[in-house]
């Protein structure tokens, strides 16, 4: 389970917690610490594509032991000075460090990617106890904003310990990755997108802790059901996300808070599930396909929900998904095959 | 969080105090404890203490005696741009002085209180405030988001409550990104007009509720809503700021220039304090000001001035700032100048008496406060300063009196 915290660390920790801080403590990308917290989200497409073929050098034993080491003190030092304080915008030393953790929790989940080739435990279970401790760390938050930062360095911390024998594992840059399909990629964008709405509404008041903690415990449930019935989920799971998207436009958001957060984790949970559980065994490749569309869900969310008045503009994010079902039937037919 | 220490100061003596240190939402901590009886009424520094940490908050914490019928309150918003080279320090300063004079039982700072955010404009600003004699409440507005962690830190809660007498003073936040109130915070406001327990709601909120028409993005989502709430709990006044002009609506949205005596809740926009004048926005002579409230048990007496001196309050004016002064003359004399067309009937003077000499009296008004601060003698006097007028009062001994 390790080696799936390790993986989803930097996708539903490290980018929630800039997230959460961003919406919450606000963002002046016109100073020098704004600018900072871009870095990683610009710089990292082209490290993922620079590292690839260092996969597996990386995850040996001391490169890893670095790299997670070096995550661990420096998700500490971030957390340090926000455990009972306010994120400072402006601080320059906060967004340096933070830029810094992004680079090293990317790399720690290219060590998990390839210690999961070799791991042989059960990876279903791994999986979903992997968010319901996320959903726990996610909960935390209520008493302490910023604690995903302190479960990050624990996981680096403890992951680091852990020494891999890589040779074993499967090459990572030869092996063929299954994309997940656009659908999916689509329903990733459009679930993360209002994974953000609870933490807008809430803002300071830390209590989205409580829905982004619930979204991911259920996701574990989707992930489950991922596996035992994902064939005859993928229609309801479009459908649910469409009407949970349509839902949140529709009503109060603060109305449909709990089953909103129930919904998202479902199918959040389903379409991770589903892609890791290609038909080529585990994959954790593909999260890294899902990190484009998981990340730019994360910013247009941000973007929305910055200003109200474009809400119901919202409404035609669900056309390219339309499209998507409609104009490739091929693609939507593997994926519902699968 | 038992090992926490909180002791009051004023005047070099301190109170230690039993308090219950709790964790709050906002990743606050909450302090509360029973005010000892000993204690006099007056503006006090706030210690906490854990031992190896020692914060203080001037004038953290007002202590009185008893809540009057009539209450005036002071509002103001967008404040001067504290710090850099520009004169806002002077012009709060100066603010801060008027204030005083004023004498109100309530300031409330009505968002944009820092522009640009810097930690050091919000220590400034409560230093300034720290020398205001009332309970300073303050409601952030859009530009508190450049620096919210200093805000939140040095200000407290963004959304609030403060009960004074039989007044509950709420604050909202309309300030963040998208200038809404959130779900969250409309749901917080629906439970506390729920639990009023018979107070008087007094709203303030940097964005108005009702604008200008073919304005949009203020509080838009949530007016029908807020301006029912407002009616059936009759607020008798909600104030903001944002425009830097005066304006008055009414519940249906009409612009009010004929009269500030209207049924129903007036909807009031405050000019801005200190920071740029901008045109087409004020209902009223385009100035720096602040707004004075009074009411007599919880009912809106008045709110505007009367900026041409015709003996009838404007629809919308407020206070315009700089009308108002007091000098000191020499060792026991000040000098008190009220240009305004307004009655002030307990306006505070100050005078300091070089030396030790806590036995003068005041040939006016009444000295209700002397204490000695650095090598001062401090006196506190309270005197009907009526509209455009100006007193010369003087202190004098025992043996100068006879």
């Amino acid at each position: 389970m390790i080696h799936y915290l390790l993986l989803f660390q930097f996708t539903f920790l490290y980018w929630l917690i800039i997230v959460v801080g961003l919406i919450v403590y606000g963002s002046d990308f016109a100073s020098a610490a704004g600018k900072l917290y871009l870095l990683p989200l610009l710089g990292l497409p082209l490290l993922h594509r620079c590292i690839h073929r260092f996969a597996r050098g990386l995850a040996s034993p001391w490169p890893a032991a670095v790299i997670l080491l070096c995550g661990a003190v420096l998700a500490l030092l971030a957390y340090q000075p926000l455990h009972f304080g306010y994120w400072d915008e402006h601080s320059n030393r906060q967004a340096l460090l933070l830029a810094l953790l992004g680079v090293f929790s990317y790399l720690a989940s290219v060590v998990a990617s390839v210690r999961l080739r070799y791991w042989q435990g059960n990876h279903q279970r791994a999986v979903a106890m992997t968010w319901l401790l996320l959903g726990l760390v996610w909960m935390f938050a209520v008493a302490y904003p910023m604690a995903a930062l302190l479960a990050m360095a624990m996981i680096l911390a403890v992951a680091s310990v852990w020494s891999v024998p890589v040779a074993q594992a499967l090459p990572v840059t030869t092996r063929a990755t299954p994309m997940p399909a656009g659908v999916l990629k689509y329903l990733m964008f459009l679930l993360v997108l209002d994974l953000g709405l609870v933490i807008w509404d809430y803002q300071v008041d830390s209590r989205w802790g409580w829905y982004l903690g619930g979204a991911f415990i259920t996701a574990a449930l989707g992930s489950w059901l991922a596996l035992v019935m994902r064939r005859r989920l993928f229609w309801p799971v479009v459908a649910l996300a469409c009407i949970n998207f349509i839902a949140a436009i529709m009503w109060p958001a603060f109305v449909i808070y709990p089953l909103h957060s129930v919904l998202i984790g479902l199918c959040l949970g389903w379409v991770v599930g589903y892609v890791l559980q290609s038909d080529e065994g585990p994959n954790p490749e593909v999260m890294f396909a899902l990190s484009v569309p998981l990340f730019l869900g994360l910013i247009t969310g941000y973007l929305f929900y910055a200003n109200l008045a474009y809400v119901t503009w919202r409404t035609l994010l669900l056309v390219p998904l339309v499209a998507l079902l409609l104009r490739k039937p091929a693609m939507r037919d593997k994926a519902a095959a699968v | 969080m038992a090992a926490w220490q909180v002791s009051l100061q004023r005047r070099g003596e301190t109170v230690a105090v039993s308090g219950i240190l709790q964790q709050s939402q906002f990743n606050t901590a909450r302090l509360s404890f029973p005010v000892p009886a000993s204690l006099g009424a007056g503006t006090y520094s706030l210690v906490v203490s854990d031992g190896a940490n020692t914060q203080m908050r001037p004038g953290a914490v007002h202590v009185v005696s008893d809540f009057p019928d009539a209450v005036s309150i002071v509002q103001m918003a967008d404040l001067p741009t504290l710090g850099g080279s520009g004169d806002g320090d002077r012009r709060l300063q100066q603010i801060v002085d008027e204030i005083n004079i004023i004498n109100p039982d309530l300031v409330l700072m009505t968002g944009d209180v820092a522009y640009g955010g810097q930690w050091d404009q919000y220590r400034r600003l409560l230093s300034a405030m720290a020398r205001i004699n009332a309970p300073v409440i303050a409601a952030p507005g859009n530009h508190e988001y450049e620096g919210w962690a200093g805000y939140l830190t040095l200000l407290g809660a963004p959304y609030h409550s403060v009960n004074y007498g039989n007044l509950q003073i709420i604050s909202l936040n309309s300030g963040h990104g998208r200038d809404q109130l959130t779900e969250a915070q409309f749901a917080w406001l629906q439970k506390r007009f729920r639990h009023l327990d018979g107070r008087i709601p007094i709203v303030q909120i940097h964005h108005p509720v009702q604008h200008r028409a073919g304005l949009h993005g203020f509080v838009a989502s949530h007016v029908s809503d807020m301006v029912g709430m407002f009616r059936d709990a009759a607020v008798p006044i909600v104030l903001s700021g944002h425009w830097h002009g005066d304006a008055v609506y009414d519940e249906n949205g009409h612009d009010r220039r004929d009269t500030w005596d209207f049924p129903g809740v007036p909807y009031v926009m405050t000019t801005t304090a200190g920071a740029d004048l901008r045109e087409g926005y004020s209902s009223s002579p385009m100035h720096h000001g602040y707004r004075l409230i009074r009411l007599n048990r919880g009912r809106l007496m008045s709110y505007t001035y009367d900026m041409d001196g015709d003996g009838q309050r404007d629809a919308t004016s407020s206070i315009p700032v700089g009308k108002l002064r007091s000098v000191q003359q020499d060792a026991t004399s000040v000098l008190v100048e009220n240009e305004l067309h307004e009655d002030f009937d307990n306006a505070r003077v100050v005078i300091r008496v070089p030396g030790d000499r806590l036995d003068l009296m005041s040939d006016q008004g009444e000295v209700v406060e002397r204490y000695r601060q650095d090598d001062a003698s401090v006196y506190v006097i309270e005197l009907p300063l009526p509209a455009n007028s100006r007193q010369q009062v003087h202190l004098f001994s025992k043996e100068q009196a006879q």
